[in-house]
């Protein structure tokens, strides 16, 4: 099966070359047939890496120790469930799940405008045919999953060889979460390359209008609600596994998911400023490039071994491959800018400074100088070796000093931003819009003031989610009360008749609510506590107000790994409350041992209990325990995220009939107006406004 | 009760009190002496650079199963806040050891005034940046499609009023 797995790799990297220099041949000379056949050779080439894919699962599933990368990442008694994580713990089969998510988006992009978009799709398939070719070429000739075990032999030859088991999956990696963060986070970097390919493909064949937005939006939607789940399952799995007490450590590899999706996030910003006013075209195609060059860049970040991560793969000279397309692409994107920027050119201009328009630029400025300050300081040490010689560290309190402000200025033009009419906003407005969440989000401050929360940014950001939360109440009211002063129908079923009306606006609201729920959370990251104990069976500690007892110890053995575990007896007003099981792992295989946390979440607080060991002095068992205020908000604020990304990928449930409705009166009365032909609003119209 | 017995009384309650400030005292600078060990701890990375372990998470942060680094890192750490030395000697001291990359941030001197001063200067010159482009834009003349909504057939009237509506009916 390894035979066919690499045989089938091959295959695809030829079908790909040829997609792309056929495609631009099909480009040159228009010939039907060949655009009809690179198109096949595209949709061939994901085939075929599917059956790669599949032939690897195929290995790890039949304990085929024969395999390099089976043996590395796998042996007989890892659950199933773990054997299909196995297939992305190591480079190279990393690699080649990401070719593998990249070929299921292009299989589908290929598939669903095959027969659409004749004149822009040929440069499309080029785009995302390049792309391919790079990734296939380090399947095929860099990191191949499929390389057989072997040890050196007489005369320079190698005997190919079999173990009886193999290494295991490293144990951290051996958590539910695991299964499912990688690929959420790989759809994220893959999915970019979708509205990449578009954007480019659009400037190289000068395509008219602002189709390829209209095109790219769902595919970029789809990107990004997997980024910021991967990011959130990510954050939960530190959290839950890693037993430090928190769940963000800006670990370059953490910060290389988020850079794409700040600028993911600003680009889903900008666009609805090419949509609605045609402006913008420049900032939104270099928006797209930067995007997919940060999902690139990233990736070079946690494989080159040029930045320290306890996350990053083994150092390995694939750093110079992604190093060497990153300015391939950049190279392109410039000449294909330079060449077309002509086409770019804005339609219109900004009214005024107080506009939805502006404070959508607003918002992308934010958005970029975070992401700026995020790629510097993870960046600067090496920096800083190269220029001075001195090695330096940048560790969280960096970028928490220097992300906090730029978070809250966000939050608040979050709340901001919905309250600004597009064009021009009136003093009028403003003090009608804006009042009666300005009091609620001072309200809210008061209310964390007295509840304890007075720490200063904790305090501010707290405001800011009564603020924000407010004026996105204060949307869905307004819209819900149209509509049920129209129906009659209730409030409830009137406002889920305004979100599906306009998906789009109303799915972005609930993501702003999730984002609301989610500084909640960050919030309360100042007011955390912990208490470290050497403890016995019998003896107590105090951590708030619970008392945590050591009952007993003991170990579970399991299928591939035994657990130490601790019976801790959680009371709270000398109530018994629950029992926690925080444990220590240890692998049966070589694999370094590991913890499972014991958490107890409510809204208020999470109880944090991790076994930490055995004390050097003392050998007692350790226990420490954390008290940290409104984490479970996070979580529940990212499914509030995910959500509102699935809602705004709903198509429309019918049409805003506003101009439609204008259309159909009839010319009297309109006062006599004969019209030459019906009018036809544009798309944007008919979803309304966003 | 005689004159004697009251002031062993009074005796025997200041010696309490006193017992008691002391122990109150003592639990507050052990809390204290925590506390302070937790914030410069805060300041300082594990492991930075050593051969055994490189795992860089904060020093009080370290959940490294058998970190070789931590525990001698911390026991240096809770005695100079014992001792009562200044948080810069103690700090002093780690970056003698293992040098900057120890701390977990930049100092805020030479060329890491680029890290610090970046992301700031980015915000403001961006801010102008952006206040101009809109200042540029607003004093662009305005593009008027000559005639009646020049080819579409549609008077200016019916336009005017399709927008009022729109605008009313979409709450802007």
């Amino acid at each position: 099966m390894d035979l066919f797995g690499s045989f089938a790799l091959i295959l695809a990297f030829i079908c790909a070359v040829y997609a792309f220099v056929g495609g631009i041949f099909a480009i040159r000379t228009r010939h039907p047939l060949l655009v009809k056949s690179t198109r096949q050779a595209g949709i061939a080439t994901c085939v075929l890496i599917f059956l790669g894919t599949f032939s690897l699962e195929y290995l790890f599933f039949s304990d085929d120790f024969s395999v390099a990368y089976v043996v590395a990442h796998s042996n007989r008694d890892l659950s199933t469930f773990y054997k299909v994580a196995a297939l992305w713990s190591g480079q190279e089969g990393s690699l080649l799940f990401w070719s593998f998510l990249l070929a299921i988006y292009i299989f589908s992009t290929l598939m669903v405008y095959r027969n659409k978009n004749g004149e822009l799709m040929p440069y499309v398939g080029v785009v995302l045919a390049g792309v391919q070719i790079f990734f296939l070429t380090l399947n095929n000739f860099v990191a191949s999953p499929f390389k057989a075990l072997a040890t050196p032999g007489a005369h320079g030859a190698m005997n190919l060889v079999a173990r009886a088991d193999g290494n295991g999956l490293n144990g951290l990696l051996q958590y539910p979460e695991m299964v499912i963060h990688p690929p959420n986070l790989y759809s994220g970097y893959t999915g970019f390359t979708i509205p990449f390919a578009f954007a480019l493909g659009a400037l190289l064949a000068r395509y008219p209008g602002e189709k390829w937005i209209h095109l790219t939006r769902k595919w970029t939607m789809i990107a990004w609600g997997f980024q910021s789940a991967g990011i959130l399952l990510g954050a939960h799995w530190a959290y839950a596994v890693l037993g430090w007490g928190g769940y963000w450590a800006w670990d370059p590899v953490e910060n290389a998911s988020l850079l794409p999706w700040l600028t993911g996030t600003a680009f889903l910003h900008s666009v609805m400023m090419q949509e609605k006013r045609g402006m913008m075209k420049v900032w939104n195609v270099w928006l797209v490039f930067i995007t997919f060059l940060l999902c690139i860049t990233g990736t070079f970040l946690t494989r080159s071994g040029i930045v320290a991560s306890v996350h990053a793969f083994a150092q390995s000279s694939i750093g110079n491959w992604f190093l060497g397309f990153i300015c391939v692409i950049l190279v392109v994107c410039l000449v294909a800018y330079f060449k077309n920027r002509d086409y770019l050119a804005s339609e219109n201009q900004l009214d005024s400074m107080v506009s939805r328009e502006s404070s959508f630029l607003f918002n992308n400025l934010i958005l970029l100088v975070s992401c700026i300050a995020v790629l510097s300081g993870t960046l600067f040490p090496v920096f800083s070796e190269w220029l001075s010689g001195s090695r330096i560290s940048v560790g969280a309190p960096f970028f928490n000093k220097v992300n906090i402000p730029i978070g809250l200025l966000l939050l608040f033009l979050t709340g901001v931003g919905p309250l600004l009419a597009w064009r021009k906003t009136s003093a009028e407005s403003l003090k009608r819009n804006f009042a009666w969440p300005l009091a609620f989000g001072l309200a809210g401050g008061v209310a964390a003031f007295a509840l304890g929360y007075r720490q200063f940014y904790s305090l501010i950001c707290l405001t800011l989610c009564a603020f924000v939360a407010a004026t996105i109440t204060s949307e869905f009211y307004r819209g819900a009360k149209v509509i049920r002063a129209r129906s009659g129908a209730s409030f409830l079923a009137s406002g889920i008749d305004l979100t599906l009306r306009n998906t789009r606006r109303y799915g972005g609201y609930i993501v702003h609510m999730g984002m609301v729920l989610i500084f909640i959370g960050l919030a309360g990251v100042a007011f955390n506590r912990d208490v470290q104990k050497d403890m016995q069976p019998g003896s107590t500690m105090q951590i708030g107000s619970y008392t945590l007892l050591l009952q007993s110890m003991d170990s579970k053995p399991e299928k591939n790994y035994t657990a130490d575990r601790m019976n801790v007896e959680v009371l709270r007003n000398n109530k018994q409350l629950m029992m926690l099981y925080p444990e220590r792992r240890r692998f049966n295989v070589d694999q370094p041992s590991g913890t499972m946390v014991a958490i107890y979440s409510t809204l208020k607080e999470d109880l944090y209990v991790v076994y930490a060991g055995e004390s050097p002095d003392t050998q007692m068992p350790v226990i420490h325990a954390y008290l940290n205020p409104l984490v479970k908000w996070i979580w529940f604020g990212g499914a509030v995220v995910v959500l509102g990304t699935l809602v705004a990928l709903l198509p429309n449930r019918k049409s805003v009939l506003v101009l439609s409705a204008v259309a159909q009166t009839s010319p009297q009365a309109i006062g006599g107006q004969q019209l030459a032909q019906p009018f036809q609003p544009t798309p944007a119209m008919r979803e309304g406004h966003d | 009760m005689t004159k004697a017995r009251t002031q062993r009384m009074w005796a025997v309650l200041v010696a309490f009190e006193a017992i008691l400030a002391l122990g109150l005292l003592a639990v507050t600078l052990r809390a204290q002496q925590t506390d302070r060990a937790k914030e410069i701890g805060g300041k300082l990375l594990c492991g930075v650079g050593t051969p055994k372990c490189d795992c860089k998470q904060i020093l009080t942060q370290c959940n490294h199963v058998g970190c070789p680094n931590s525990a001698g890192m911390l026991k240096t750490l809770d005695a100079g806040v014992a001792a009562g030395d200044p948080e810069a000697t103690i700090v002093q001291r780690f970056v003698a050891e293992f040098g900057t990359a120890v701390l977990s941030e930049p100092p805020r001197s030479g060329l890491n005034l680029v890290a610090w001063y970046l992301p700031s200067v980015t915000l403001f010159g961006g801010a102008l940046l952006v206040i101009f482009v809109i200042s540029r834009w607003r004093k662009r003349p305005t593009m008027v499609p000559a005639g009646p909504a020049a080819g579409s057939g549609i008077s200016p009237e019916l336009l005017a009023r399709a927008r009022a509506q729109a605008a009313r009916e979409t709450q802007d």
